[in-house]
Parts: structure tokens; sequence; C-alpha cells
């Protein structure tokens, strides 16, 4: 597990809250996120955590023992997580409220615990290697010219390790396919993209299949991956790093 | 269809949530092998192979693409690169990755060079062109008992 996940988290009930018959309510210290998880996972529960981290709100929705609801801000599901396992410290509390809308995580939680962390590991290494990098020589630091039009998501803001740079790039289309916004040399990678939507869609049509949400092509160390977002717009990631495809990959639940 | 092709794919439905697979020649996307469920007919397999040939081709990278992964709502198809064919399967969205992953490379392992051997044997014939373009005929009722004609207009 990522030595990030080890935050500092409060736990206590909520005031006033409808408890059950058995069991006792615990003021906790020291506990990570991933720790509180685990637990409501394994005792089965089927309730609303809040998390409050400084000025951050996020939600974690459990039901019969599954983790089935996340939200972190504007983020929802797999990338929500990742977020909340991200944050140092906070304190949560059961609320009685469920999250509106279909459950946004899928999957078994222990895969998607062992992906955030992993995520999160790799985010730290990234950030360790470009700031001893930075420090060493900022004029040698060679970044790669962005043609970054509007950032706002995390995958936007990827940080690959020096060697990678090159190849990391990422686009976002409407689904018109015109660029929304764009980092690196993303004009095959727009095509491609766009293409893939057309074609996929006439695959998932043919086999009685429901709308295609995304893929991952696999070429050597070379990771490309397409998430179709809610809205229709498109977002596409290359890169030679699996960490920078990682919370694109977990939108569409690979 | 060559009944050692059939039973090495059934093999892949050791993994629970394996709904089928099939092979397709690379180049062309002629349908080699099927372990399908029969509403899926050969007709649809013939639009769909030469769309997957050429997915496969989409990201120009050296080594090329060895590997494909869609997801489709609840279900997802993966390809696999062998050679002469490609391998896909039909499969659950909530299937263990990991248990895919190896059911798949023992397969591709098995079949290799047999579908070399197939592929070799059965001339590469040309998808029939009331089948090219999609939408505009095939059957009605596919894959789960939906209709085509809904999906398309969704």
């Amino acid at each position: 597990m990522a030595s990030d996940t080890k935050a500092r988290i409060v736990v206590h009930p909520e005031q006033g809250e409808t408890r059950t018959a058995e069991g006792f309510d615990a003021r906790l210290k020291g506990v990570t996120l991933a720790d509180l998880i685990q637990m409501k996972c394994l005792s089965g529960a089927t309730e609303c955590v809040r998390i409050k981290s400084a000025d951050k709100i996020g939600m974690l929705q459990f039901a019969s023992g599954n983790l089935t609801h996340a939200v972190a801000g504007d983020l929802a599901g797999g990338p929500a997580v990742i977020e909340l396992l991200n944050w140092k410290t906070g304190a949560c509390e059961p609320v009685g409220t469920a999250l509106p809308g279909d459950a946004s995580v899928r999957g078994p939680w222990q895969s998607l615990l062992l992906a955030a962390a992993t995520a999160l590991d790799e985010r730290a290494r990234f950030q360790q290697q470009n700031a001893s990098s930075a420090s060493r020589s900022a004029s040698r630091e060679g970044r790669v010219a962005l043609q970054e039009k509007e950032t706002s998501t995390a995958i936007f803001n990827v940080q690959s390790p020096p060697a990678a740079r090159s190849a990391a790039c990422a686009v976002k289309l409407d689904s018109a396919g015109r660029v929304l916004k764009a980092k690196g040399e993303v004009d095959d990678l727009a095509a491609a993209t766009a293409y893939v939507l057309h074609v996929a869609e006439h695959i998932g049509t043919s086999l009685g299949l429901d709308a295609f949400k995304g893929c991952e092509f696999r070429a050597g160390e070379l990771r490309t991956v397409v998430v179709v977002e809610a809205n229709g717009e498109v977002l596409a990631v290359q890169s030679n790093q699996e960490a920078d495809v990682a919370e694109a990959k977990m939108r569409i639940g690979f | 269809m060559d009944q050692t092709l059939v039973e090495t794919l059934h093999t892949l439905r050791d993994i629970k949530g394996v709904q089928g697979s099939f092979i397709v020649r690379a180049g062309t996307g002629q349908v080699l092998g099927r372990d399908l469920p029969t509403v899926l007919d050969d007709a649809t397999l013939a639009q769909v192979g030469p769309r997957i040939d050429r997915m496969l081709n989409v990201v120009e990278s050296q080594p090329p693409t060895e590997s494909l992964a869609m997801c489709f709502g609840d279900q997802r198809l993966d390809v696999r690169r062998m050679g002469f064919g490609h391998l896909c399967v039909l499969a659950e969205a909530t299937i263990s990755q990991p248990a895919l992953r190896m059911a798949i490379k023992l397969v591709c392992r098995k079949l290799e060079g047999y579908v070399a051997s197939v592929a070799q044997a059965q001339p590469a014939s040309v998808v029939p062109e009331t089948n090219v373009a999609a939408g505009t005929s095939g059957p009605r009722y596919q894959f789960r008992g939906l209709r085509t004609d809904k999906l398309e207009s969704r």
C-alpha cells in the first residue's frame, strides 16, 4: 500500500444519527481511509460516510459490504477513491442519506484499493523524480512544449518521468471530434480516437452490447486509453507509463 | 468450423464471466473459429471481424498493438493479436481480469501455430457486401435479444 494512504483520519458517529441496536460507536485516531473502507466492506456495512479534509468534502457509500459510490469534489467513482486516499488528514462520519444516481464504483473493493494504492505510489514516485531532477538543474529540465489550452483534470497534469515525457500525451474531444483540450503531439491520437469511437460503436451495435464506454490498446510499453465520458466528450491518454493511464483506466473499470 | 479450435476456445469458459470467444484472421477479419451463443450468427461476426482487425491497426506503434480491451456497459470485448489471427473474448465487465489474462495467454499459446495452419488452409473469403454496411442488413434480433434497430436509434 502507498505510504501516502497512511493518513490520520478521525472516525466518529454523527450526532443524532440513528444507530443499530447492537455494536459500539467508536472514536478512533490514526485510521486511514483504506482501513475504513476495509472495515466497512468486511463487516458487510450498508452505510454512507462523509469525509472532510480541510475545506474538501468527499463521500463513500457502502452497500452490503461493497463500495458502491465514491465522490470527492467533482470526481466520482475510481478517480474519487484515488483522490480520497490521497488526502492526508481529516475526519469522517456516517450520514443517513444515500448518494443519488447509479453506482459509480464497480468491481471488487480489494482490486479498487490495490489499483488506487498503485496509482498513488506511482504518482508519488514520479513527483519525487521530477523534484530531484528539477533541483539538479532547472535549465536542463527539458519540459515538453505543452499545447495545453486549458487543463482541469488530473490526467492533463500527468507528471511523467523525464524519459517518458515525449511519449505522454492526452486529448479531449467533443462528440463531433473537435479537440477541446490537448497535451503533447496529439494530431494522430485525436484522429485515432475519433475513428475508434465510430468503429467501436459499430462493433457494439452488431454484437448487441450496451453503449461503448472506452478501451485500452497495449503495444509493448505503450498504453493508449480512450474514455467516453457521461457528457459525450471523449478523453484519450497515451503514455509509456502505466501510472499516466491508470486514472483513465479506472474510469472505464479496467 | 474446426473442432480443435472450438474446443480450445471453450476452455476460456472456465473463467466465470466469459460469454464466448472467436478468432478472426489477421488482415481480413474473416472468422476462423467461434464458441459463441447461437444468437450471434455468422453474418453478425462477418461484420464485426474486419472492424476488429482495423481497430488493432489504429494506433501506430512499434511494436504494433498486441491487445485491445473494449468496454461496453456491463460487458467487455478483449482482443489479443496472435500472428495469423486475433483472439476475441466476450465477457462480463466484472470478470476477474488476471484470470482472464491468464486464460487468454494459455489459449493463445495453444493456438498460435494451429491458427496459422487453419488460416493457411482456409482461403481468405470476401465479406458479403450486404453485411458490410452496419445497420443496413443482418439479423433483426441480436445478442441478449436486443434489437439492432433499437440500439442504433439510441
